[in-house]
């Protein structure tokens, strides 16, 4: 999957408090369908995913970057924490329920054909090591694999190109880390 | 060629490297027997991260609406949320934990802080002050979870209820400056400079002793997840003890309603660095580490960030880490200094301006134009 967030969006003037209308207009034109998909990507919730992304618009609209040439980025690192938190909110909720003891009835009797169960429950172990890990390092291993370059990557953190491979050496170890620390409890 | 690091290999197979150093990295593998190995880790390692995430991927045919009817539902979604707005400032309610915990960390800390600066007779006690802050970025995300937090809050509370006293000799009061002066026990820095409409309050000395009551401590660091932290069976029975000697605060501007728009205001305060007394035979290093984790940090950024501090002298105070809040090192008074305030793309604007001068800790405080802060530090007589 490759979703192009760098375009950059020149010459608005960022000003102004919050954010003009052509402003927002351009946004939602050049990068809603790739801040959706990031999302989904994140939440793996269709629905879900655009309410989280009307909530990353609605920070471009109250607090804009001053810089706009990196405004897909900029978007994409919001959308990232937006998803994050909604998955750590998530993971919350769910050991709420399982203390109550909801969800241990419902696995009891799993209705879904045994490898899509399996599956599903893969892809949420995943998120649940994301929603754990450092902020940066998840957001790095995410803006990988959603098909951005070690420029681009490099861009959009704000930090050296030189470094990213570092950073996602990293990232890599600690999700590995969290991932079996993870399969042990359970 | 020197041996090639795990994020230099990552690079490599990402096939991130210019031309040159993509065929260094070749050559150097293969002589190398050592890296060879680190690189099959690393190549193994990324492999297996690939599959997981990949598993994320949306699947075919997840459409989303069109970006102009989705223009149309923001328009509704931001009907709702401007109610919600000043839940986003870094000031607000919702990140009251983390300055609770920077007003905490006054306290905390400084049990946290040892060495001997002055041991007092026959006694087990050591005396220090503070001769520097350094503040630490935390997200508020990575705090312990509610979860624990709500288990250990009930008990956090009767240890503060049963073990801690507080003595204050007075209540905050609106004074004028020649009593502000007079009151202060030490000697009160103004601005000479012309700041407007001003008022001054002053909040009278404070003494907190807690006694130490090992079992119950114990029983909450291991509660938290910290049963490996040790605390000598010396300590129990034993009194932490800090002396705050008062506080001048001095509000110039528009601070009753401060949020109104333009209404700028700026808070002064100066307070002699606190003086505190520990047991000696804390493991100073470990608590260190111990409360870096609870504000956040996660535990080998807290291990190495905990032996760099000289505790001895360094009050640790916590600030949420956000994308719109920097925080640098500036000089101010003659002395370094640390300036907090958002950047440009940030909306709100409230700022903190601190450091520590002849062992009286100052502050600015205040919304607006962090400039003026500085102006104001530096015009002190």
């Amino acid at each position: 999957m490759t979703i192009s967030l760098i375009k950059s969006t020149q010459g608005a003037a960022a000003q102004a408090a919050s954010a003009s209308d052509a402003l927002l207009e351009a946004a939602f034109e050049e990068h809603w369908p790739s801040v959706c998909q990031t999302l989904y990507y994140l939440v793996g919730d269709r629905d879900e995913a655009q309410d989280l992304a009307l909530e990353v618009f609605y920070r471009l609209h109250t607090r804009p970057p001053r810089d706009l040439t990196g405004l897909g980025g900029w978007l994409h690192r919001v959308a990232t924490n937006v998803g994050l938190n909604a998955i750590r909110a998530r993971r919350r909720r769910r050991r709420y329920e399982e203390a109550a003891g909801a969800l241990k009835l419902q696995r009891a009797a799993p209705i879904d054909p045994a490898v899509e169960a399996e599956r599903r429950e893969d892809r949420e172990q995943v998120r649940d090591v994301l929603s754990r890990m450092k902020p940066r390092k998840a957001e790095i291993l995410i803006l990988r694999h959603t098909g951005h370059s070690y420029a681009e990557i490099a861009a959009i953190l704000d930090v050296a190109p030189g470094s990213v491979g570092t950073m996602l050496a990293r990232a890599e170890k600690e999700f590995e880390r969290r991932y079996r620390a993870l399969e042990e409890r359970s | 060629m020197k041996h090639l690091s795990e994020g230099k290999l990552r690079a490599f197979y990402d096939g991130a490297l210019n031309a040159a150093e993509q065929s260094q990295v070749e050559q150097h593998l293969e002589t190398c027997i050592r890296c060879a190995k680190r690189a099959a880790v690393v190549q193994e390692r990324g492999r297996r991260v690939r599959t997981f995430l990949s598993g994320l991927e949306p699947q075919a045919g997840a459409d989303v609406v069109a970006p102009q009817l989705a223009r149309k539902r923001f328009e509704t979604y931001l009907r709702e949320r401007k109610e919600q707005r000043m839940a986003h400032n870094p000031f607000s309610r919702r990140y009251r934990p983390v300055w609770a915990g920077a007003a905490l960390a006054l306290f905390v800390a400084l049990t946290l802080t040892v060495p001997p600066m002055r041991t007092l007779a026959g006694n087990f006690l050591s005396l220090f002050r503070v001769q520097k802050i350094e503040f630490t970025a935390v997200s508020p995300e990575a705090m312990p979870d509610e979860e624990t937090m709500e288990a250990v809050a009930p008990e956090i509370e009767r240890m503060f209820d049963e073990d801690l006293t507080v003595t204050a000799q007075g209540e905050r009061e609106t004074v004028d400056e020649a009593t502000a002066r007079a009151q202060a026990g030490f000697p009160v820095r103004l601005p000479v400079t012309e700041q407007g409409q001003v008022r001054y309050e002053w909040t009278p000395p404070v003494h907190v002793a807690m006694q130490i009551d090992l079992p119950r401590v114990r029983a909450l660091f291991a509660e938290l997840g910290y049963q490996d932290v040790e605390l000598p069976d010396t300590l129990d029975g034993k009194t932490v003890e800090a002396d705050f000697q008062g506080m001048l605060t001095a509000a110039y501007g528009a601070c009753e309603d401060e949020r109104a728009p333009g209404n700028e205001c700026m808070a002064f305060v100066q307070m002699p660095s606190p003086a505190l007394s520990v047991p000696d035979d804390l493991d100073v290093v470990q608590l260190g580490q111990v409360y870096l984790e609870l504000l956040g940090t996660t535990r080998e950024d807290a291990a190495d960030l905990s032996e760099r501090i000289d505790w001895t002298t360094t009050l640790v105070v916590p600030f949420p880490g956000r994308y719109d809040l920097t925080h640098e090192t500036v000089r101010v008074d003659g002395v370094e200094g640390t300036l907090i305030h958002p950047t440009s793309s940030a909306w709100y604007r409230e700022y903190l301006l601190t450091w520590v001068k002849d062992d009286v800790v100052y502050a600015v405080t205040g919304n607006g134009d962090h400039a003026k802060a500085l102006d104001l530090a530096d015009s002190l007589e």
